[in-house]
């Protein structure tokens, strides 16, 4: 299998196997765009990459690398966000600022498994909390003005059926 | 019987909506307003990024969007109250046409995120009719006549073929209704009254009304079946699913749709299915009410009127 080399945003280089790294859409296109040559010693840069996140990039794809093809969508599919396979639990026991780098790395990359198995990460860091503990949680501020929020709390209560 | 979250249609009242749905500066107590009063707040102008920043690394809405989206729809109202921005992402639009493609491949029609809310969260769009084959006997219908030798239950159907098993109007039920050689009527009443979200709803986009069974008849007698569909909009006096049949008839329904099959002798043993769809109907429903009515055609002692079953 042919390599190519990637290179971080602070300028570490990595070879992987084409394959591997076109699991990235955006690299995928890239290397189509510029008629990049396999054979050639290209090296790609991704500037919005760092060399800690992209080694983690690398390590998810490269166990990845044998997975069947998302579905195709179908009718009864049904995802649910509890089904994140034990490695990838594993592999994703990482500080939230990691976390959330991964996240937009797989965003920019477009690795839509990747993607979809840390956002699901974090739905499960939300679920079963209440506001207050979310805000505390990601360090985000309470907005609302105490007249705003009773407004929106009766909103919400007049929509749930009793 | 169905309200059809396909037929929501009225793309022309959705463009509309922006111009109704304003005024939200009013300080309105909203927890006891009716619903023909009830309005929903607009989206905050200035919601800022605050929410869009975890531990203050940016993230681009959209993956707010695709994190949320994970969250089971029932508690996303909920997470409203984190902050503006997040309020924003929940009351609207595209993050339930995200959910809904996690479920559906077809493009979701164009409506406010309540009407997904309601959809995902709610039983009220799928079949509100309990106790369609009589597998719980007479368990939900309220019987308003039943004449002749009266409604019976026939596990399976007598004098006619099986009900057609590959069908999942049944859900796997053999057994229906049959009326006798004098008029047997029964109805289901389906009350909305607590669903305020849904009238919302209802009033909003007039969602068509869909109610089907299947109906037979003896191989050896014909029979008579009718199906009425009614609305209700009745303020002053409330009906309830244990109310008698004097006071069902004693209001009148502000829509009454009926359809009447009459089956010939030696021509009804084959199951057929009976469907009525409203498009169009007054505001303000409160009561939906299945009905359905049959004998037979020849006066014959014991069962031989028209057999329901698989409402819905």
């Amino acid at each position: 299998m042919p390599n190519i080399k990637l290179q971080s945003s602070d300028g570490e280089t990595f070879e992987v196997d084409v394959e591997i790294a076109k699991c990235s859409v955006t690299i995928k296109t890239m290397l189509e765009d510029l008629g990049m040559d396999d054979e050639e010693e290209e090296v790609v840069p991704l500037p919005n990459v760092n060399s800690a996140i992209l080694r983690k990039v690398i390590q998810w794809a490269t166990y990845h690398k044998d997975d069947p093809p998302p579905p195709e969508d179908d009718e009864n599919k049904e995802k649910r966000t509890d089904d994140i396979s034990s490695w990838d639990a594993d592999f994703l026991k990482v500080d939230q600022g990691t976390l959330f780098e991964l996240i937009l790395a797989a965003n920019y990359l477009d690795i839509k498994g990747l993607l979809d198995v840390t956002c699901k990460t974090v739905a499960n860091m939300i679920k079963g909390k209440a506001p207050e503990e979310i805000r505390k949680t990601f360090n985000i501020k309470n907005d609302f003005t105490a007249s705003k929020k009773s407004r929106f709390v009766e909103e919400n209560e007049w929509c749930e059926e009793k | 019987m169905v309200i059809s979250p396909e037929s929501f249609v009225d793309i022309k009242i959705l463009i509309l909506m922006g111009n109704i749905v304003k005024n939200t500066e009013c300080e309105m107590d909203n927890k006891n307003v009716p619903v023909e009063q009830f309005q929903f707040h607009e989206p905050f102008e200035n919601d800022s990024i605050n929410g869009l920043y975890f531990n203050n690394i940016y993230v681009p809405e959209e993956i707010v969007e695709n994190i949320l989206s994970h969250i089971t729809p029932k508690d996303l109202l909920g997470l409203t109250l984190v902050c503006k921005k997040w309020c924003n992402i929940i009351k609207s639009e595209n993050l339930w046409r995200h959910i809904y493609n996690k479920h559906f491949i077809n493009k979701p029609k164009k409506l406010p995120w309540y009407v997904f809310y309601c959809f995902f969260v709610t039983n009220n769009f799928v079949n509100m009719l309990r106790n369609g084959n009589g597998q719980e006997n007479f368990e939900h219908w309220t019987i308003l006549r039943n004449y002749g030798d009266r409604f019976i239950i026939e596990n399976p159907p007598s004098g006619c073929d099986e009900l057609p098993q590959h069908i999942a109007d049944f859900n796997g039920c053999t057994s229906c209704f049959a009326t006798s050689f004098e008029n047997c009527c029964k109805a289901q009443i389906i009350s909305l009254k607590e669903k305020r979200l849904l009238r919302y709803i209802i009033n909003k986009f007039m969602p068509h009304i869909y109610a089907s069974e299947w109906v037979a008849g003896r191989f050896d007698c014909g029979c008579v079946y009718k199906l009425s569909i009614k609305g209700f909009a009745n303020n002053s006096r409330d009906l309830d699913s244990d109310d008698t049949s004097d006071d069902l008839a004693a209001i009148t329904p502000t829509f009454h749709v009926t359809k009447t099959i009459v089956i010939k002798q030696w021509k009804g043993k084959e199951w057929q299915k009976v469907e009525v769809l409203v498009k169009d109907y007054p505001r303000n429903i409160t009561k939906l009410i299945f009905e359905h009515e049959g004998s037979d055609t020849q006066f014959w002692k014991g069962h031989y009127g028209s057999k329901m079953a698989g409402e819905y």
